[in-house]
């Protein structure tokens, strides 16, 4: 249990409905590889270390007929799986738990969108634009926008800037990817949301 | 593998490659030791804010996408600050993409280094939009730049940047100039902040903002929005109260219209996240449907709000896609939560329709809902008359106790803790003990304490109680802490009636006789065998002696806190049992040299305690203890709000005191008062009118008889009378009540308990007239003593007992008072004056007789008068009434049965004493119970209307264990046969002498009405 987070704690103290928004998301293989991970609150780096353990624990080897929820006293594991990719999110208790695993999926349509159709190994070469991303869509851990063609079309917007910025016969992408050279596979400015969401639970 | 990385795919592909998690992190040491040597290489000169300027713009964002990286990876990044400043600090928006997500991941608020970066910040925020709204080639839009800056700094939010931001970020919030993103972002980094300190925001100033915000066209702006009114109503309610109008429009749009724009449905649903908000918001406000039912409807947005959480409830149509039920049920739980938030104010449809849904809900198959389901059903039971729709699941709730999901399993557990009372306790704490032996480790100690605390709660008898924690100790021993056994310690301790503790002390006495058996048992048996052993001493096999040896068995085995426990009760066996000294002795003086002091001390003074002391002494230093005041919390209770929170449900339930509690709560007070209960009422009897009222002379032999006398129709016999009189008073010449004053005085004293004033008396020198009202356990009565006499009365003097369930204080004319201290005659009543005695009551257990009031005076004819009544202080006077639906009155009434709960009696009226039965002899009866007798009707169960029932609790201002003010139900029911000219009254009650004293005053009522 989560005892002694610095500035989580004033939000715990908080009223009920007041916390509407995700701790932290992880992104984790079904091999414990973390893909992702962002925490909205503040934690001390061994509350982090301790939360990345917990999840290993206690959500990979759940069965799929099991709910997708933990509880971890001051907040719980909200989970969804896609293929062999967990996302876990940490809500607080009062939140919505569906809504939160439909905001998982949300975020997992944006992504869909705009890898076009997007695999793991997308997430682990393209970590940056999976965090513009989430950040597009999630400010501070708040759902922003649930409108996942007005998030791609900022994310094309910014890109756009970039590209206008460049001098002619520079790599265009270069300007945001440098050195990330997986960019041929992204196809910048390509209409986003081009395939519908996947399964998965 | 390469060594030498080049660019981030490298460094990425060789994490990948990386076989274990060793040689992960030994790659991830490698990168950062490289990257902080490119950032300061010791040799350049360093830029002034501490970056390395002879880095390229390219090296500079691969470095720190690749530190980014690492970070997000999970590892610790403590370095390059200034290199993520520098590109915040760039002109560049992709150098300030890079650096705002950066920022975002690797620095806290409360770096040092967030002070420099401080301006930068404010500059992006409020870098105004192009007025033109033309995007100009190669030029930065400048609401990206606003909304990399708002998301940054809604991620870190530092204290520090708190208070230099907050003004700007309300600003653009409200600017009519900032675009949609902009407004949308900067309503979350808003709540980020005042989350993080509350107060920046006066709600009566901003309220009016928020209510033009809600008002905006676009969707995600409005979401935003509302996530943001949720967090500041939730600091100050009032504030935004005015809001709720506007919630509900926009909620009802959505709901009942499905007015919403295309991009913002979501498999068919209006923007799911928006209702929710709706939703949630709307919970804040707890009592914002109260009174819809009795012409508060004028508020068109209370009915409108009902309607559409009915609408949710009744008619949305759950879907087999799981993206579309995890939102329609996201919607629908939402609506629940706010039905649990809206409790007894919500029509009772509602709460019906919630609990029909929930109840399909825990038997489907999808984990989630059904998880969520038996959660919210736990809630929804918690409020008044809903836990008996929540018991009829009971079946299908202890099937998902077995479920193989630790996360269903909790909540079923939690679930059956809220709906089990005295009628399904069995049933459910055996089959909680059932599941607890296969259960696994991480859910037994909240199921033994769970356990433990229904057995307690429940027991209607406490052998199952100790037969059931006995049971938890060989299941589950390590789990029953010492709090658990202490308590059991306690109850039997404190309940000297009945069996219960030889009963305890032969079943531990068999528990503990295996050589093998938990440690714990050891030391409930020490205990409970030390204190109660010789009340089974006389059985065969279980001797002193034999007590001593199946406890001695386990001496060597147990650590030394259980042997202080054991080497108390030898003491005792010792004490108590000749031959058991010598078996005691030889352990005392072996262990006089124990490593342990306390074991040793306890040791030597037991052992030398024979001489020290004198056989009485040391019989009074053995007694058996005395029973436990424990006013606090119960340990268990404590233990429970320390691992579910303070507001979890199932703390709720276990602090609030169940109806077997509170009787075992009235015994003890009973036993304490030593005051016995139960007496044998005498009956009724109609032919003797005559005694009525008047009691024996004196006043203070009432209560402290054997025998009650009740104030109803209960003759006093004759002779006594006289007798008392005599006793007491060496004046021959004494004046009683005249006989047929009688039946004028038993029909004002009858009027008088259900009436707040009138006449008690009246005679030709006297008027005795008063005033009571009270509030629950309190009353204040005004008695006057109007002197009708032509000449004054002397000597004028009031005697009132005070039995031991009344505590009064009294106030009056001087002299008035008799209180068998002070020795004066009494005051004198000038004609045509009034005496006044105030008198303030507060009751602390039921009773049958009304206290006495005795009135003695002398004329000046030298006449001397002695008149003995009563108060009409009755059981009923305080009463609360209590409003049930008649589901809930049929079931209290069903679970009041039994010979010590019930009390019944058939009147016959005299044939000539009144016209016969009639509608309006009933109704008369109705209003005199509601009224006069302050019950609750129950019309619901009244279909004829023959019969009247109703409901009260009857408040005392006594205290149980726990310090909760003892409360006692009381259901009446009179059902009338005109056919017979009879009426039956019954009473059911948890306690013998309220429901006869009910009975008794509803008697007379009934014949007064007619």
């Amino acid at each position: 249990m989560m005892t002694d987070l610095d500035h989580a704690g004033t939000i715990k103290s908080k009223s009920a409905a007041a916390a509407c928004g995700w701790n932290f998301v992880v992104l984790m293989s079904r091999q414990g590889k973390i893909r992702l991970s962002e925490f909205f609150s503040s934690y001390t780096e061994v509350q982090k270390k301790r939360i990345l353990r917990d999840i290993a624990a206690d959500v990979l080897p759940r069965q799929a007929k099991m709910c997708n929820i933990i509880e971890k006293g001051e907040y719980k594991f909200v989970y969804r799986r896609y293929a062999s990719l967990y996302f876990i999110v940490g809500a607080p208790v009062e939140m919505n738990e569906l809504i939160v695993l439909e905001q998982i999926h949300l975020f997992v349509e944006a992504l869909d969108g705009y890898f076009n159709s997007v695999c793991e190994l997308d997430l682990v070469f393209s970590l940056h634009k999976s965090l513009m991303i989430l950040f597009e869509m999630f400010i501070g851990g708040m759902l922003c926008e649930s409108n996942k063609r007005e998030v791609l079309q900022q994310i094309v917007e910014a890109e756009q800037m970039v590209e206008q910025m460049t001098k002619p016969g520079e790599d265009t992408s270069s300007q945001l990817d440098d050195g990330l050279s997986f960019q041929e596979q992204f196809q910048l400015g390509r209409k986003p949301g081009a395939r519908g969401p996947r399964g998965g639970r | 593998m390469s060594t030498q990385a080049r660019g981030l795919n490298n460094f990425i592909s060789d994490l990948r490659n990386a076989k274990s998690k060793e040689e992960e992190s030994t790659r991830v040491e490698v990168e950062l030791a490289k990257i902080r040597q490119k950032f300061n290489p010791g040799d350049s000169k360093l830029a002034a804010d501490g970056s390395n300027p002879s880095l390229s713009s390219y090296q500079r964002k691969k470095y720190v996408w690749k530190l980014a990286y690492i970070h997000v990876l999970g590892y610790e990044v403590d370095f390059g600050h200034a290199e993520v400043l520098s590109l915040v600090r760039s002109k560049k928006f992709n150098e300030k993409t890079v650096g705002y997500v950066a920022l975002s991941l690797l620095l806290r608020g409360s770096d040092a280094s967030m002070g420099s970066i401080v301006d930068t910040i404010k500059a992006d925020l409020t870098s105004s939009p192009d007025p033109t709204g033309k995007k100009k080639k190669g030029a930065v839009k400048n609401d990206a730049v606003q909304c990399l800056a708002l998301c940054s700094l809604a991620n870190i939010s530092g204290l520090e940047l708190i208070q230099a931001m907050h003004v700007e970020v309300q600003h653009i919030l409200v600017s009519k100039t900032s675009t949609e993103q902009v407004k949308k972002k900067s309503a979350l980094c808003l709540l980020r902040l005042t989350r993080m300190s509350p107060d920046l925001i006066s709600g009566r100033e901003f309220a009016p903002h928020m209510r033009e915000l809600l008002r905006d066209q676009h969707l995600g702006v409005v979401t935003s929005v509302m996530s943001l009114l949720i967090g500041l109503a939730s600091q100050q309610p009032m504030s935004y109260e005015c809001l709720i109008p506007n919630v509900v429009q926009i909620l009802s749009l959505l709901v009942m219209k499905k007015e919403c724009a295309r991009e913002y449905m979501y498999y068919h649903i209006p923007s799911p996240v928006l209702q929710i908000k709706l939703l949630k918001f709307l919970q804040l406000y707890p009592n914002a449907i109260e009174g819809h039912d009795i012409g508060m409807g004028g508020n068109e947005h209370v009915n409108q709000v009902i309607n559409v959480v009915g609408r949710i409830i009744f008619e949305t149509e759950v879907s087999e896609s799981i993206n579309k039920s995890n939102a329609d049920h996201a919607i629908l739980f939402e609506a629940l939560n706010l039905v649990v938030v809206w409790g007894t104010t919500c029509p009772a449809k509602l709460l019906q329709g919630a609990m029909g849904r929930l109840g399909k809900f825990i038997s489907i198959r999808e984990p989630n809902i059904r998880y969520l389901g038996l959660m919210v059903m736990a809630k929804l039971s918690q409020i008044e008359g809903s836990v008996e729709g929540a018991k009829k699941h009971q079946a299908t709730v202890i099937v998902s106790l077995k479920d193989a999901d630790i996360s269903v399993r909790r909540r079923a557990l939690d679930l059956l803790f809220v709906i089990c009372d005295t009628d399904n306790a069995e049933r459910i704490v055996d089959e909680l003990v059932a599941h607890l032996i296969v259960a696994e480790a991480n859910i037994r100690e909240e199921m033994v304490l769970k356990i433990a605390i229904l057995a307690e709660k429940y027991a209607t008898d406490l052998r199952w109680y100790v037969d059931t924690i006995l049971k938890l100790i060989s299941i589950s021993g390590d789990y029953v802490s010492d709090s658990i056994w202490h308590r059991v310690v306690q109850i039997v301790t404190n309940h000297p009636q009945g069996d219960l503790q030889s009963y305890a002390a032969a079943t531990l006495f068999v528990a503990v006789t295996p050589h093998r058996c938990h440690e714990t048992t050891v030391r409930i048996a020490a205990y409970i065998l030390g204190e109660f052993g010789f009340l089974i001493a006389e059985r065969p096999g279980m001797s002193g002696e034999d007590q001593f040896r199946v406890l001695h068995q386990h001496w060597f085995i147990v650590d030394t806190k259980t042997r202080v426990i054991l080497t108390t009760a030898y003491a005792k066996l010792a004490n108590l049992y000749e031959e058991c000294r010598p078996l005691v002795a030889p352990v005392f003086s072996r262990s006089k040299n124990s490593s342990d002091v306390e074991i040793q001390q306890r040791c030597v003074e037991y052992s030398t305690m024979r001489e020290a002391f004198s056989p009485e002494s040391i019989e009074d230093l053995l007694r058996e203890m005395p029973p436990f005041e424990d006013k606090r919390r119960s340990a268990l209770e404590v233990r429970l709000m320390e691992t579910e929170g303070e507001n979890s449900a199932a703390v709720t339930k276990a602090s609030t005191p169940s109806e077997v509690e509170q009787q075992r709560a009235l015994m003890y007070a009973h036993m304490v008062s030593n005051q016995p209960i139960g007496e044998e009422m005498e009956p009724i009897d109609e032919e003797e009118e005559e005694g009525y009222m008047v009691e024996e002379g004196s006043a203070n032999n009432s209560t402290s008889h054997g025998k009650t006398r009740v104030v109803v129709g209960n003759k006093p016999p004759n002779d006594k009378k006289v007798e008392d009189i005599e006793n007491e008073d060496p004046n021959p010449v004494v004046v009683g009540i005249p006989k047929d004053l009688i039946p004028a005085m038993r029909k004002a004293f009858s009027n008088l308990c259900t009436s707040p004033s009138g006449v008690l008396f009246e005679n030709s020198l006297l008027q005795v007239g008063m005033k009571h009202e009270y509030i629950g356990a309190q009353g204040r009565i005004s008695v006057f003593f109007g002197n009708l006499h032509s000449t004054p009365l002397q000597n004028f003097r009031v005697k009132i007992d005070q039995p031991d369930h009344l505590r009064m204080q009294m106030q009056g004319t001087q002299d008035l008072l008799d209180d068998d201290e002070s020795d004066s005659f009494g005051c004198t009543v000038a004609t045509k004056t009034q005496a006044k005695l105030l008198i303030l009551v507060e009751v602390a257990a039921p009773f049958v007789d009304a206290p006495s009031l005795r009135i003695t005076f002398q004329t000046k004819e030298g006449e001397q008068h002695d008149y003995p009544l009563r108060l009409p202080l009755v059981v009923t006077c305080f009463m609360e009434p209590v409003n049930l639906d008649p589901g809930a009155f049929i079931q209290r009434w069903k679970s009041l049965e039994g010979p010590d709960r019930e009390c019944q009696e058939v009147m016959k009226l005299p044939s000539s004493a009144s016209s016969g039965i009639d509608e309006g002899y009933m109704d008369r009866i109705a209003s005199v119970v509601v009224d006069g007798l302050k019950f609750g009707r129950c019309n619901g169960v009244d279909p004829t209307p023959w019969t009247v029932s109703g409901a009260a609790t009857f408040r005392t201002g006594a205290k149980d264990m726990n310090g909760h003010n003892i409360n006692v139900g009381c259901l009446l029911r009179i059902e009338a046969n005109p056919k017979a000219n009879a009426f039956r009254v019954t009473t059911r009650t948890l306690h013998p002498l309220c429901s006869q004293a009910i009975k008794n005053i509803v008697l007379v009522s009934i014949k007064l009405a007619s």
